[in-house]
């Protein structure tokens, strides 16, 4: 009688337990979705902090064709200014930990005061270091000829 | 009679139970608060990218935050501080009240060589103005920041204009107008004046909710901001006129609208965001006028190159001045004015 009885109470035990291990596998397999979702929401929210930069860059009326409205036409002796500038002037206006880059595609000279106006790449705050950047297409505009040409932008930040 | 077993049953049975609804329960509710964490920060990256998006276009739009009272505990530029956590506006300057419905708007003050852009994101607002004499200036200084503000026309959160009061009737001249009737009105109000109909006076009563500035030649007292206007479009506007000493040099439009909205704190985001981006854009326009100046064929333009580069360093050095000097401040709106001219002579000489 009392071995039974034994026996009942090590039934409810085991039991238990494995109702236990049910919900803590929940829990787990929650927990972990949980996690996952809220990386990727990080991951999510990186992208679109580098997004918001890219739209202030290539619309900043600093680096545009004056009156120009439909969109962003960046200008090349803007974009020329700028590169040859200290990066920390240009972090007064754009934040930290930033760098862009513009190119012309089917164009290999970097642009400075010297190689100015026959060059198709400017790079701004640019460092060493692990970064995640995004790029679009943009139209530059040459001041010297009138001509527009197509070009990547590339954006990204640092860390 | 009850046996040992079953009342270890029951025991067993309601202390299992409990634990297990108590651990479903926190958990689920540790759940939930996440996924109104979730929704919330979702509120806030979304008017972001609006923002965003307002900046590069420069097409106003509506946005709805949800139970924003509760959501947005402080906007302290450029971070707009919320229950879950803080979103950076940089590198945009926006100019932010919250509300439950948002109408984003991007603003410029234009110098023709170079654009300031800056967002303004308002709940609906009536911004009431009280002049207190009839001269030019004041109607000048009136429709300067009328024009700064923004217009409502395509978006369904409105921006109303009034203007008040009139001594023989103690009455609004107007209120509820829209932007572009608001500068219609102060257009042809030299008609209105003419008949003498007309004669500023301080209102007896204003609705609390509309963003008020008095505006006058001389100090006086009110319960309302006060813009004392000076020279060449720059004045002091006092937030308190019962604290005078506490008053802002304001040299642009923007310096009274973000003070006006947002007092000190505002005014001082958007004065060192703003010298900062004129000291920049100086630095890029002598570069950008070094590479031209020079070539060939640009002998007629070299005195006018050299005339407006001039004028830049010194608009960089007063940028980078104490933005509550009104002497340096008030050289500052000289400067800028003449760089504007300065590069309009360029341009009409085929310089640029």
């Amino acid at each position: 009688m009392k071995s039974k009885g034994q026996a009942h109470i090590m039934e409810y035990f085991i039991l238990s337990f494995f109702v236990m291990v049910v919900i803590v596998l929940l829990i787990i397999f929650i927990t972990t979705y949980q996690i996952g979702s809220s990386r990727s929401e990080q991951s999510d929210a990186q992208f679109q902090k580098t997004m918001f930069m890219l739209k202030t860059f290539s619309s900043s009326p600093l680096l545009n064709k004056l009156a120009y409205k439909e969109g962003s036409m960046l200008e090349d002796s803007k974009l020329t200014a700028l590169s040859s500038i200290p990066c920390s002037e240009a972090e007064g206006a754009f934040g930290q930990g930033w760098f862009a880059e513009v190119k012309v595609i089917g164009n290999t000279v970097e642009c400075t005061r010297d190689t100015y106006p026959n060059c198709g790449i400017w790079s701004f705050c640019r460092k060493s270091g692990n970064f995640k950047a995004y790029d679009v297409p943009v139209n530059i505009y040459r001041k010297t000829t009138g001509r527009v040409d197509a070009g990547m932008l590339t954006v990204g930040y640092y860390g | 009679m009850i046996s040992v077993l079953e009342i270890f049953k029951i025991i067993f049975g309601i202390v299992f139970s409990v634990f297990v609804i108590v651990l479903i329960f926190r958990f689920s509710s540790n759940y939930m608060e996440m996924g109104d964490s979730n929704a919330q920060a979702n509120i806030m990256l979304g008017f972001r990218k609006t923002v965003g998006d307002v900046f590069a276009s420069g097409i106003p739009a509506d946005y709805a935050i949800k139970d924003s009272k509760n959501l947005i505990i402080k906007y302290m530029p450029p971070q707009i501080h919320t229950s879950i956590a803080a979103v950076s506006m940089e590198p945009v300057t926006t100019i932010f009240v919250p509300g439950d419905r948002i109408g984003v708007h991007r603003m410029e003050y234009d110098l023709g060589w170079w654009k300031y852009y800056y967002i303004l994101a308002l709940p609906e607002t009536t911004f009431f103005f009280n002049p207190l004499n009839n001269s030019e200036e004041t109607w000048s200084e009136i429709y300067r920041v009328v024009k700064a503000l923004p217009s409502s026309e395509n978006i369904e959160t409105k921006m109303y204009f009034g203007l008040g009061c009139n001594a023989t009737s103690d009455q609004w001249v107007v209120n509820n107008l829209k932007k572009e009737e608001m500068l219609r009105f102060e257009k042809t109000m030299s008609v209105y004046l003419e008949k003498d109909n007309f004669m500023p006076t301080l209102c007896g009563s204003f609705n609390k909710e509309w963003k008020t500035i008095v505006v006058s030649p001389k100090f006086v007292e009110t319960e309302h901001p006060l813009m004392f206007t000076l020279v060449n479009g720059t004045g002091m506007l006092y937030l308190n006129t019962s604290q005078p000493e506490k008053a802002h040099f304001y040299k642009t439009p923007m310096d009274v609208i973000s003070a006006i909205l947002g007092g000190k704190e505002f005014y001082n985001y958007e004065n060192r965001d703003f010298l900062a981006q004129l000291s920049l854009a100086s630095s890029l326009k002598m570069e950008e006028i070094g590479l031209f100046m020079h070539r060939p064929g640009g002998a007629d333009c070299l005195p006018l190159f050299e005339e407006f580069r001039t004028t830049l360093e010194s608009l960089k050095g007063l940028a980078s001045q104490d933005y509550n000097d009104p002497m340096k401040m008030g050289e500052l709106a000289i400067k800028m004015e003449e760089s504007r001219q300065r590069f309009l002579d360029l341009q009409v000489r085929g310089c640029e």
